[in-house]
């Protein structure tokens, strides 16, 4: 890892691939090659799954997944209130109600036992989604899935080097969506994918992004994109060496620190290491607000996790109202820590030693 | 007789790459970066618009601009419009209302959309081809929202605008408008970066423009002068080779009625020839009533022009249309 400018100490990942491979899939994309057709079939493999569809950006991967697997006259998806802050915005354009259930507070995601616990007569979809760290029970729920004769989509945009023990992510459900963003673990600038197991769905994705089927729309994936894209699968593998060189810092560093305890990776299945998340305990001096705006001032963007959830956003659009307390309480008590790519072992001692100083 | 090898008028792959090395440097990948800003900025000058945001693509502009007028109802269109318009239209919860052409130009206009303004419809949008100064005139006359989809648009409402070099595929897009108010929503419903005064919006869009797609946009900006020279002189070689034949400018073909012929021998003779010409796309099915548009997708024949095409090949073509030995 290298130390550099401390301007760019963020908890995005942007991951920057070898300029060599940046350059040769972008010169073949320039050149006319199909990069979406070689990625797509790249991640399908890098999955697991039987097909990938690629799209221009994971919001609009949710929205199509979304629509294509609702079941017809139902109107709510199933979600966590813990997650992704437009996740709602992608239900109402999936014309659908969200409908938020509580959080397993183990594992900060969705169980089949949260999830059973808000099913309703008028839900059509369960929306899975994987936590920052680490993965929700994907066996439980997909025995919820049957038991409950609904279709499971996964949203698995934070997990996509992960595995359970079934296998890899991307394989189960009725399908699995992802994001090519700048900050997640592959860097294609923008894009996003969905992989399934299932030929007609894919085709049916396939032609709703393609706008060949009537209800479809143009949500092709820029080739430049997968190009970058390419060039990030290249590297990935190394990519998760650095990263879990940073996380065994961080987690060094941390154990000395009372009042903060460093959600872990469980490694005994394969996991990315990107996201260096920590809960804030009763020990811990200061309050969660407080210590963000501390470490912003010295250029340490790390942020909130997940908050304010879902559920306490206003929405104009219909949605089902809830309370949700397990939910509220842990939206107060975790942040993220800078990490990725530009972030050196400096970087993390001088993270650390801020926080530390904010202990005294 | 095949067609000419492609004109191109793609930005080199030095530039290509140099750009791309400056992505790298900056480690600014999307989220309204500076290639982005660039482009806006350039946007709205050569478009003389006070306001200019770029887009992923034309399908989610067209989306934003419909969400962003806060329409609801209908949104009245040509029964020819692209396929994608009544799309988009129908993802952002509205219905398509498709309004006759006019005979002589197959062209929306005032007259024809005028009739089917039913009290639903919320907006007109037009398209590069149809009568678009009168089309903003009757909507303002009307009370009702005006989206000019396709090309440049400097007049009331907004523009959805496609932008050059992203390839054949997935192509970005820029939104244009001169209200302020309008602008800020937009970019609100784009995402939340780069919106550099957030206003509520009922919900978000994800349309972001990566920094990559901005720089293929920039430099394509800077060969879009020799690329649109080209197909003007394409356009004028068609004219050229047939004399008082019934010519329509399309986006990007030109269109023959060939009354003599007929469309199936007229496409017999091009395809014979080697020829790429096609058939218009029919209009929607949905699109009931509207003789005319059913009688351009009947009789049309597209004639392309674009980077495959030289001026040789435009005459060439032609020739083969007249009958002509070795057209």
């Amino acid at each position: 890892m290298t130390a550099t400018t401390r301007a760019v100490l963020s908890t995005s990942n942007l991951v920057q691939p070898s300029r060599a491979a940046v350059m040769r899939h972008a010169r073949d994309a320039y050149a006319g090659v199909p990069a979406v057709p070689v990625l797509e079939a790249r991640l399908a493999a890098f999955h697991g799954a039987a097909h990938c569809v690629a799209l221009c950006n994971g919001f609009w991967a949710l929205v199509l997944a979304m629509r294509a697997l609702a079941v017809p006259g139902r109107s709510d998806v199933l979600m966590p209130s813990l997650t992704y802050r437009r996740m709602a915005d992608v239900a109402a354009w999936a014309g659908l109600r969200p409908r938020f259930c509580e959080v397993d507070p183990a594992t900060l995601a969705c169980s089949a036992a949260t999830m059973r616990a808000a099913l309703a007569p008028g839900v059509g979809l369960l929306l899975a989604v994987h936590p920052i760290v680490n993965t929700c029970d994907v066996a439980g729920l997909v025995a919820l899935s049957q038991e409950a004769g609904l279709p499971l989509l996964f949203d698995s945009v934070e997990s996509a080097f992960e595995a359970v023990e079934a296998g890899k992510v991307g394989s189960f459900g009725a399908a699995e969506c992802f994001s090519l963003h700048a900050s997640k673990l592959l860097n294609g600038y923008e894009g996003g994918y969905v992989t399934t197991q299932d030929p007609a769905l894919a085709g049916r994705l396939a032609a709703l992004r393609d706008g060949t089927a009537d209800d479809g729309l143009d949500l092709r994936l820029n080739r430049f994109h997968a190009a970058m894209a390419l060039a990030g699968l290249d590297d990935v593998q190394a990519q998760v060496r650095r990263n879990q060189a940073r996380y065994a810092l961080y987690r060094t560093l941390l154990a000395g620190l009372p009042g903060l305890r460093l959600v872990p990776f469980d490694d005994r299945h394969a996991c990315s290491f990107k996201t260096i998340l920590v809960e804030l305990l009763p020990a811990w001096p200061l309050s969660r607000g407080a210590t963000l705006a501390r470490l912003n001032d010295q250029e340490m963007l790390a942020r909130a996790y997940y908050d304010p959830p879902l559920h306490r956003k206003p929405m104009a659009y219909p949605h089902v109202p809830a309370q949700l307390p397990a939910t509220d309480a842990l939206a107060a008590r975790f942040m993220l820590l800078p990490c990725g790519h530009h972030v050196g072992d400096a970087d993390i001692r001088a993270v650390v030693r801020a926080l530390a100083e904010l202990a005294a | 007789m095949m067609p000419a090898p492609r004109q191109d008028h793609r930005p080199s792959w030095p530039r290509v790459e140099a750009m791309i090395d400056g992505i790298l440097a900056r480690r600014y990948y999307t989220n309204h970066g500076p290639l982005a800003q660039a482009l806006e900025a350039r946007l709205a000058e050569a478009h003389a618009v006070p306001h200019a945001i770029a887009v992923t693509n034309p399908a989610i502009a067209l989306i934003m601009a419909i969400e962003g007028l806060g329409l609801r109802g209908a949104v009245a269109l040509s029964a020819l419009a692209p396929r994608r318009c009544a799309q988009a239209i129908a993802w952002a919860g509205l219905a398509p209302v498709f309004c006759e052409v006019d005979r002589a130009g197959f062209t929306l206009t005032a007259a024809t959309a005028g009739a089917r303004l039913t009290p639903d419809v919320g907006a007109i949008l037009a398209g590069p081809a149809d009568a678009r100064s009168d089309l903003a005139a009757l909507a303002a006359v009307r009370g009702v929202a005006f989206i000019a989809e396709g090309a440049p648009w400097a007049g009331q409402g907004v523009g959805v605008l496609a932008l050059p070099g992203q390839g054949d595929d997935a192509g970005a897009a820029c939104l244009l408008t001169s209200d302020d108010a309008l602008a800020a929503r937009l970019r609100s419903i784009r995402s939340s970066y780069g919106a550099s005064n957030p206003v509520p919006v009922a919900r978000t869009a994800n349309g972001r423009l990566s920094e990559a797609q901005a720089a293929m946009a920039l430099l394509s900006l800077e060969t879009a002068g020799a690329a649109a020279s080209h197909a003007a002189a394409v356009r004028a070689a068609y004219r050229a080779g047939l004399p008082g034949a019934r010519l329509l400018d399309l986006r990007s073909a030109i269109a023959i009625i060939p009354d003599t012929l007929g469309q199936a021998e007229a496409l017999a003779r091009l395809r014979g020839a080697g020829w790429p010409a096609q058939m218009p796309a029919p209009p929607d099915p949905r699109a009931t009533s509207c003789p005319n548009a059913a009688a351009f997708s009947s009789r049309a024949v597209l004639l392309p022009v674009g980077p495959t095409i030289t001026t040789a090949a435009a005459t060439a073509m032609c020739g083969a249309l007249m009958g002509r030995p070795g057209g």
